[in-house]
């Protein structure tokens, strides 16, 4: 099992052994004023003739073809301008069909492109997502978090979220009623490393704000000296606690502490030195009810548990108001747990 | 655990040949902390002080879109990490070696029939319905149906660390059980006008057992619905039938974002915490107190570069002091943040209200890019109602470096102080090295 790692990795090394690091996007600067030639009614397929044909987005093409002076432009351009046009570096984030669009929209491309790069602009803008919901009904493909084949790869370019999963700054609070219905819309970007780092309490390297001390803009659980404040935070909610640790994770700190009850009158006690457990209750008795998770962090030892050392069947009753109600008489011999006390 | 790996890792080997990935993305970290942890000690004693330094390396591998003939999308997603103890174990080593490591995530995921079925193989989480983010070694399944229905299942052994056992009492897993299966059905109805609009409903179910007996045994029901593009509710219910239908948690959110610059949020919580406890607990049969919590929150963009935001709850809890009280705090969160080009700094403040305790939070944190250089700082503050270790403040400092070196690589220099409830001084270092890189082999669709 210690060699899984290992031979994970070597099997994916077959997969990363024929590629190449994919460069990062130049900020190339746009050659052509777009604006004046829309101002004067330049027909865009004058330059992109092309495009017309195209049925998919290929990084590798341009459907630039600038018409000859005399052709089209002479009737402003006495001179035509020298154009470069710069090859593009950086792949699509979508796959479109221009051939099966622009007869939709009668050959206006300002129906999508409500936007046009100009001159030394760097930024390429692109139609927003609207004008294609304008005419798409995404509902159901939305639902069904089905994003592919119009986003190529969600994962890699990162789109501002839409309204529903818009990650407000409440999303550390708000994600999960989310992710109950719709955990696979948060897997079109996030694969589920990403969701480990906070929730894997059993199994992660270290707590997120250990591994990355420099993204102090995050909402990063247990930030700072959360030793200091968990016991304080256990008592205001502990359930949510217990969404992500048991018991024994608590107890192997504890135990380091001397906090956890080993059985030797040197431990240290955290509770009250008197009156805590009397012969007649004492104020051990609302504290569990009030907070039994809290009583879990080191009491949580089945039959080796303290609790069982005066609750065994004939001590006294130790369950809540109701509780007979919502069990039956023979689950006391038959379920493990009723029979640490009551017997088989 | 033992019959998953084998077909995760064959599945992995299986793809080494001929398989091609569109999209590889590549993530090491290497790290080392060095710092002090207490142990021991006893009533008028200093405790002793063990010096830890673990070193990590994480390694995490992301292959997608990977080329083959029976999936629309193939995915490998592999998480793990191992670590050496130089001095002293730290205390969340897991075991008792100073050589650890684990898998955090290492599974396989397939779309088929034009991506209405979804199956994942491996270690994995369970987010949907009542599954309660339940990390198994195992599988999942999820099926579109026609008209707007889908089925989802999961099935697997909850995940302990270390491998170490899974039900015994030795397990961090808080499932306590070796087995855990469930599923959700739901039902979409969408609402033209835009993504999102439309209504969700879903019912579940979550089991985890432990030999015979049942660790955890609820029912859920799930609700979204979005009316309007700028309004979403959530509803969320689970009910432990081992407690004879006894409602383990109820949620209900609303968000509403009337225009860009402001959201407003409103939700309501109750929950039962021992029925977060395994039924197989000797504490869960000692306690049914209920919790709730009922507040909002607003966030506001001033202008482009600084957001206000402020949150708050009344917590209604049973009090320690009797059998039969009712305790009221409350939780209270205000933000400013501000993120303008190469910088981001903010200062929040916080109140938390409990019936034993409580605590007032300052922090204040800011991040400056200079060039392939940051620095970034992080102070918190806390300031206890009720003494801790005989001491009511804590403070704690984190000052970060980093460098970008090129080709996905940054290093990491951060150096943390404090003086807290539990240790006079408290100093730690950390110095990592990562590199991240994503590597694509199709670029053109």
């Amino acid at each position: 099992m210690n060699r899984l790692p290992l031979l994970a990795v070597a099997a994916l090394a077959g997969c990363s052994a024929r590629i190449a690091p994919k460069a990062a996007p130049e900020q190339v600067a746009h050659v052509f004023p777009h604006q004046p030639h829309l101002e004067n009614d330049v027909a865009c397929s004058n330059c992109h003739a092309s495009i017309e044909q195209a049925t998919r987005l290929d990084a590798a093409e341009r459907h630039v073809a600038l018409p000859a002076k005399s052709d089209k432009c002479g009737d402003c351009h006495e001179t035509m301008p020298t154009l470069a046009i710069p090859a593009r570096t950086s792949p699509f984030e979508l796959s479109f069909d221009h051939a099966a669009h622009l007869p939709r929209v009668n050959g206006d491309c300002k129906v999508c492109h409500l936007e046009l790069p100009e001159k030394d602009q760097l930024h390429t803008p692109v139609p927003p997502m609207s004008v294609c919901t304008a005419c798409h009904v995404h509902q159901q493909e939305f639902a069904e978090a089905r994003c592919t084949p119009c986003h190529v790869d969600l994962r890699s370019h990162g789109p501002k979220p839409l309204s529903t999963f818009a990650h407000r700054e409440d999303w550390l609070r708000t994600h999960g009623e989310l992710a109950r219905a719709s955990a696979q819309s948060c897997a079109a970007c996030h694969d589920q490393t990403y969701c480990a780092n906070c929730h894997s309490a059993a199994t992660v390297a270290a707590r997120p704000s250990v591994r990355w001390p420099e993204q102090v803009t995050a909402d990063l659980i247990h930030r700072g000296d959360y030793v200091s404040r968990h016991m304080v935070d256990v008592q205001a909610d502990p359930a949510s606690c217990r969404r992500c640790h048991g018991s024994p994770f608590c107890q192997s700190c504890h135990e380091l502490q001397n906090v956890a009850p080993t059985g030797s009158l040197s431990d240290r006690d955290p509770h009250p030195t008197s009156g805590w457990a009397t012969p007649s209750g004492g104020e051990h008795a609302a504290a569990a009810r009030a907070n039994i998770v809290a009583c879990a962090g080191c009491h949580d030892q089945g039959a080796a548990a303290t609790c069982v050392t005066c609750h065994r069947s004939g001590g006294a009753n130790p369950h809540p108001p109701g509780f007979a109600s919502r069990h039956s008489a023979s689950e006391q011999h038959s379920k493990k747990v009723c029979i640490v006390c009551h017997g088989p | 655990m033992r019959k998953v790996m084998p077909v995760l890792l064959g599945a992995l080997c299986l793809l080494a040949g001929p398989a091609r990935a569109d999209v590889v993305e590549a993530s090491s970290t290497t790290m080392l902390l060095a710092g002090q942890q207490t142990r021991g000690g006893a009533p008028g004693q200093t405790p002793s002080l063990a010096t830890v330094v673990p070193a990590y390396e994480i390694l995490t591998l992301s292959a997608r879109d990977i080329g083959n003939p029976v999936a629309d999308h193939l995915e490998v997603v592999l998480s793990t990490w191992g670590s050496y103890d130089f001095s002293d174990l730290r205390w969340d080593n897991g075991t008792g070696s100073k050589l650890t490591g684990d898998v955090t995530t290492g599974y396989v995921k397939g779309e088929l029939f034009k991506r209405h079925l979804v199956l994942q193989v491996g270690r994995e989480y369970v987010a949907l319905g009542s599954a309660r983010m339940v990390q198994i070694d195992g599988g999942s399944a999820v099926l579109v149906l026609p008209y707007g229905f889908a089925v989802s299942g999961y099935a697997g052994s909850p995940v302990s660390q270390r491998f170490q056992s899974r039900g015994a009492t030795v397990s961090w897993n808080p499932e306590g059980g070796d087995l855990a299966y469930g599923g959700r059905v739901s039902w979409t109805l969408p609402i033209s006008g835009g993504p999102g609009r439309g209504l969700e409903l879903g019912a579940s179910t979550a089991v985890v057992k432990d030999g015979k007996d049942f660790a955890r045994e609820d029912v859920g029901v799930d609700l979204r619905l979005q009316p309007v593009a700028q309004v979403v509710l959530t509803g969320f219910g689970v009910w432990s039938l081992a407690e004879k239908n006894r409602l383990a948690e109820a949620t209900v959110l609303v968000t509403w974002t009337p225009q860009r610059k402001l959201h407003l949020t409103a939700d309501f919580q109750q929950v039962a915490p021992d029925l977060f406890l395994p039924r197989t607990s000797i504490l869960s049969v000692f306690s049914d107190t209920e919790r709730t919590a009922i507040g909002g929150g607003v966030s506001y963009d001033v202008n482009r570069a600084l957001t206000l935001v402020l949150d708050g709850h009344v917590d209604l809890q049973p009090t320690s002091k009797d059998l039969s009280g009712t305790y009221t705090g409350y939780d209270l969160t205000a933000r400013a943040a501000w993120h303008a080009r190469g910088s981001s700094a903010g200062a929040e403040v916080g109140l938390l209200d409990a019936s034993e305790n409580g605590y007032f939070s300052a922090r204040l944190y800011g991040r400056r890019d200079f060039g392939p250089a940051f620095l970034a700082a992080d102070v918190l503050a806390h300031f206890f109602r009720e003494s801790i270790n005989a001491e009511k403040q804590a403070f704690t400092g984190v000052l970060t470096g980093g460098y970008e070196l090129g080709g996905g690589w940054a290093a990491v220099l951060a150096g943390r102080a404090g003086v807290t409830v539990f240790m006079e001084r408290q100093y730690e270092l950390l110095a990592k090295l990562v590199y991240n890189q994503t590597y694509s082999v199709r670029e053109v669709r």
